[in-house]
């Protein structure tokens, strides 16, 4: 199985060829992300997808309250993204396409 | 804009609570490393209390986590031996005669069990050196065309170990199937395992046995 950095890496290289803004991601069996990968996040990948251009990710949140919380601190620490969690898939893809 | 900065905290040192949550967050997401379960407690304060607590209380989800992922393999091994039970007991190869096995099908042979079954029955030949193999289908509730064909391969692989076989217990129902779907089993067939055993020792010169 995939660890989360290496899910978002593959993301962020998508990100990067088709000059995405905007991602939809669905955690809702999402494992917990361990202490590491929530720093990882903060220091490694959002810098760098940040410079890519990306700017709106929509999360559909996780069943669990504790995987919740791992993915709110691993958004915490970078100013220039707009994040938001919703309850489905089709809210999160309405709301990113209010965006430019 | 991505959320505004926590405000820090007024009587906790704020990398006191990140190491708690640090602990938290690993023990959710598996962590096994027993000392990096932990947090220093170097105060003597109510926090420390806490600290303590969650100490205990991540050492203590440790040793459940491990009785229960043993229970599971425990109990994964024991499902994995009644299988090969049940595989042994569902295809018992039969010592008959001097020279002649006989092996019952019974129920659905589905592909990983014909797959067993083949090895078992030409280890089995090849160890008593065979020279005859009734594959009794009898007991068989359903044969398709794939099994059917399957059968075939057995029993050439039979034939490639200088054994013959014979295929018994053909009810009119597996008869029509083969003939609907063109199989050719390519060796002798009986009607009943009876048939079958008569039609072997008729070849040894034992036609008189009745």
């Amino acid at each position: 199985m995939a660890t989360i950095q290496e899910s978002l890496e593959v993301g962020l290289k998508i990100v990067v060829e088709k000059s995405a803004t905007r991602w939809v991601t669905d955690t809702r069996d999402m494992a917990v992300m361990p202490p590491e990968a929530q720093k990882w996040t903060n220091e490694s990948w959002w810098p760098r997808a940040l410079a890519a251009g990306f700017r709106w990710l929509a999360i559909v949140m996780p069943k669990s309250v504790v995987s919740k919380m791992a993915i709110d601190r691993s958004l915490d620490k970078n100013a220039g993204h707009e994040t938001q969690f919703f309850g489905d898939v089709e809210e999160a893809i309405a709301w990113l396409k209010t965006k430019p | 804009m991505g959320k505004p900065p926590k405000k820090p905290h007024e009587l906790v040192a704020p990398e006191r609570i990140e190491h708690l949550m640090n602990l938290v967050f690993g023990l959710a997401a598996g962590a096994t490393d027993r000392d990096m379960a932990r947090v220093e407690v170097r105060n003597d304060d109510h926090f420390a209390e806490l600290e303590q607590l969650l100490n205990a209380f991540a050492q203590e989800f440790l040793d459940a986590r491990d009785t229960a992922e043993s229970l599971a393999r425990e109990r994964q091994q024991l499902i994995e031996d009644q299988e090969n039970l049940i595989h042994q007991l569902s295809t018992p190869i039969l010592d008959v005669w001097k020279g002649v096995l006989v092996a019952p099908l019974i129920g659905e042979l589905d592909d990983a069990r014909m797959d067993r079954f083949t090895e078992a029955l030409l280890s089995r030949i090849s160890e008593r050196g065979s020279t005859g193999v009734i594959l009794d289908i009898t007991g068989v509730t359903d044969l398709g065309p794939q099994t059917a064909a399957t059968l075939a391969r057995i029993a050439r692989a039979i034939a490639l170990l200088g054994c013959r076989a014979i295929v018994s217990g053909i009810s009119p129902a597996i008869a029509r199937i083969l003939v609907e779907h063109g199989v050719e089993l390519g060796v002798p067939t009986a009607p009943t395992l009876d048939a079958g055993l008569r039609m072997f020792l008729r070849r040894r010169g034992l036609a008189s046995v009745s």
